[in-house]
């Protein structure tokens, strides 16, 4: 079985139709997975899905062959636990530095030292170009600095499996490259990576594999390669000549 | 910050107020003359004080001190005006001439008559224990112990007398008579030494509770008369008078007994010369 | 005016006075902070709890914002007793402020929780972050930030609140100054003097909490 296995999700929210229906998708260790598709397919809603943020009504996800039940408490813990996620908005707490917005999880949530996780936090924000920024408030950083620290925060979970949800999405143009080179350092160090981008040229470059997601349904799975130039399904087809045209 | 400005806005209200109660011309204390002119004298009564006055069930003053302050006019010949009164607002009431004379809880101390001129006695008071009985609270020794508390109105004469002579006992300090006799019967408080010329009228909604009365008399009389402005001798020497004469014909001590379901404790004797 | 402000008559009684002031603040003092932590309590409640605890909760700001204060702490003061229940003035007074400001704070307090960010609620719901540490510690200051200056504009009333406490025998500044005001009948001196201790109480209170907000929640309040 795959690392992470998810079978027939199907969620809802609002008494609205089902925003995920019968989703499944098989994800390697180490793999990265582009997920695309136009806007309200639901993507998103897979990542908040994973993470907790949103309650399936059916289907499956079992990560290293333990199956989550988002019903139950230590199964939901235990599922944040390997899951971390960054968001398009970066999420960080405004009353917080850049350190204590990375070191806080750990400490109140693993219950590690402050001490050891505050020195993990000050390297994770080293790794990301951000060394002299430990100290600075969300409000005194840029867009693309602020998202930085907001991977800085989930990789100081030690999560197995990273999601970012259109993470340069509410960002400037120009400062999207520095957040992109910190998905490729992480890619080459082997981190399984869920992302939702609508950036097709990176997911093609970083992704290992790319679903195409439409109306709620994954539609068509494949290598970027294939997925882009040959697309099999007229839905793609349309879609890629749509994104790929400008 | 905002609620910084208000405060000074505040303060400076206040000291405004303090201002213009105490400045203009027109804000002084009224002669007998213009009271008679006027048609209408001004009577601050105090109706949490019962039964020297009270809110009756019509919701009018009424009361001992309202029946005098009523055959007061009478014989002035003007129409009466009665201003419910508490214990902070009277004396500058009274100052600026809101109202031209005070009653209720005037007992007469020296220190007060530095700041307001009494006439002679209407009533006299006199003090006693009030407590539960079979307690064994009868007398000022069985009440100077740490262990018992006292339970006394805010801003009466009495308080003075226990810091000096009941010094070992608590006390506790409420807002009216229903208050303190609640407290008492709660268990809050042991007893209380204060006036109990009223005492009858105070405990009659404490029916449950088996009172014990004990009157004091060595602690000796004081006497309540009509608060006037300082120096305001004209009004002052025609209340005197007219004092007099009630006080000859019956009408006050009448009145008392109506009110007190009985005799005042002292009489207070009609004196001719003031 | 026949009246002549003779302040040296009632100067003697200005420490007597003052002793009152440092229970005024006291009362306010535990009050406001047991108020404060009711109000979290209930806006927590109100914000993330079921349904019948957000009832019971609605109930309780219900009744307490429409009832007058002295009508609840005369209820502890002379009603719970025949029920058993015997609380000291002091006690009586501070358990009526403290419930009576819990409600008020509860109502400052949702309204805090509601100009939270979604965002940072998700970002550490994800991370696994139980109730209580979001509160503590995303909703919180978020809220003290944000809500700084209604909560020191309830603190200054809960100052001037305390005066309630002289009705129920408990000797604050308002119930010293009455009783300096029979002895003497020096009204106008006696709460002129009481009126400027107010005045710089608050005035302390409001700096002192100035510089709180600034050094504990980044809150750029002006101190002077």
């Amino acid at each position: 079985m795959a690392f992470l296995s998810i079978h027939g999700l199907t969620v809802s929210y609002g008494g609205k139709a089902d925003v995920l229906r019968d989703v499944s998708l098989e994800v390697e260790r180490g793999e990265v997975i582009g997920l695309i598709g136009p806007s309200g397919s639901g993507k998103s809603t897979i990542l908040r899905t994973l993470v907790g943020l949103l309650k399936p009504r059916a289907g499956t996800v079992t990560l290293d062959g333990t199956k989550v039940d988002y019903g139950s408490r230590g199964s939901l813990r235990a599922a944040r636990d390997r899951f971390a996620i960054v968001f398009q908005q970066y999420n960080l707490f405004q009353n917080m530095t850049a350190l204590r917005n990375v070191a806080i999880a750990p400490t109140l949530v693993k219950k590690r030292g402050r001490a050891t996780v505050e020195e993990e936090a000050r390297a994770l924000l080293a790794r990301v170009g951000l060394a002299e920024k430990v100290n600075a408030y969300p409000d005194e950083l840029s867009g693309g600095q602020q998202q930085r620290v907001a991977i800085a925060r989930a990789l100081a979970l030690k999560p197995d499996i990273l999601l970012l949800d259109e993470i340069t999405a509410a960002l400037d143009p120009e400062l999207v490259g520095e957040v992109l080179d910190t998905i490729r350092a992480l890619q080459k160090d082997g981190m399984t990576m869920l992302i939702v981008s609508h950036e097709m040229a990176f997911i093609r470059e970083v992704a290992s594999r790319v679903a195409f997601l439409d109306q709620g349904s994954v539609v068509e799975t494949g290598p970027p390669a294939e997925m882009f130039d040959r697309p099999n399904s007229p839905r793609l087809k349309e879609f890629t000549s749509r994104i790929l045209r400008h | 910050m905002t609620d910084r400005r208000a405060l000074f806005a505040g303060g400076a209200a206040a000291a405004a107020a303090a201002a213009t109660l105490l400045t203009p011309k027109d804000a002084a204390a009224r002669s007998l003359n213009d009271v008679l002119s006027g048609g209408e004298i001004r009577v601050g009564v105090n109706p949490t004080l019962p039964p020297r006055a009270l809110f009756n069930e019509r919701n009018q003053i009424d009361g001992f001190e309202p029946e005098v302050a009523a055959a007061i006019a009478r014989k002035m010949g003007v129409r009466l005006a009665l201003q419910p009164v508490g214990s902070p607002e009277r004396i500058p009431m009274v100052a600026s001439g809101r109202i031209d004379f005070v009653m209720g809880a005037m007992s007469r101390t020296s220190e007060r008559a530095k700041v307001i001129d009494y006439t002679v006695p209407v009533h006299s008071e006199n003090y006693g224990i009030v407590a539960v009985q079979g307690r064994g609270h009868t007398s000022i020794e069985a009440l100077n112990k740490p262990e018992v508390t006292l339970a006394q109105v805010r801003g009466t004469t009495a308080i003075a007398y226990i810091q000096r002579a009941i010094p070992n006992a608590q006390v506790l300090l409420l807002d009216n008579y229903p208050d303190r006799n609640r407290a008492i019967a709660q268990g809050r408080a042991q007893a209380s030494f204060d006036g109990i010329d009223s005492v009858r009228f105070a405990l009659r909604p404490f029916r449950q509770v088996q009172w014990e009365v004990t009157a004091v008399p060595e602690f000796g009389v004081t006497y309540s008369g009509l608060g006037v402005a300082k120096d305001n001798h004209s009004l002052r020497n025609w209340l005197n008078i007219a004092l007099y004469e009630l006080h000859t014909d019956g009408t006050i001590e009448r009145a008392w007994e109506k009110w007190f379901d009985g005799p005042m404790f002292t009489k207070v004797p009609a004196s001719p010369f003031f | 005016m026949n009246y002549t402000l003779i302040y040296s008559q009632v100067t003697g009684h200005i420490p007597y006075l003052l002793g009152g002031a440092v229970l005024t603040l006291q009362l306010a003092v535990i009050s406001f902070l047991a108020g404060w932590a009711i109000g979290l309590l209930n806006a927590s409640v109100l914000h993330f709890g079921p349904r019948p605890a957000r009832l019971a909760v609605q109930g309780y700001v219900t009744f307490f914002i429409n009832t007058p204060l002295l009508v609840q702490i005369f209820f502890i003061f002379f009603v719970l007793p025949d029920a058993g229940i015997l609380l000291s003035p002091y006690a009586a007074v501070a358990i009526g402020m403290s419930l009576n400001a819990g409600a008020y704070l509860t109502e400052i307090q949702r309204a805090g929780f509601q100009s939270l960010r979604r965002e940072e609620i998700d970002a550490a719901t994800a991370m696994g972050f139980s109730v209580p540490q979001l509160v503590w510690y995303v909703v919180l200051p978020h809220i003290a930030k944000a809500l700084y200056p209604p909560l020191s504009n309830q603190f200054i009333i809960q100052v001037m609140t305390t005066s309630i406490a002289a009705i129920f025998a408990v000797e604050e500044l308002t119930g010293r100054a009455y009783n300096v005001n029979s002895l003497t009948f020096r009204s106008l001196e006696v709460f002129s003097i009481v009126a400027v201790i107010y005045v710089l109480l608050t005035l302390v209170c409001s700096v002192a909490l100035a510089l709180l907000g600034r050094w504990l929640f980044r809150v750029k309040a002006r101190v002077f």
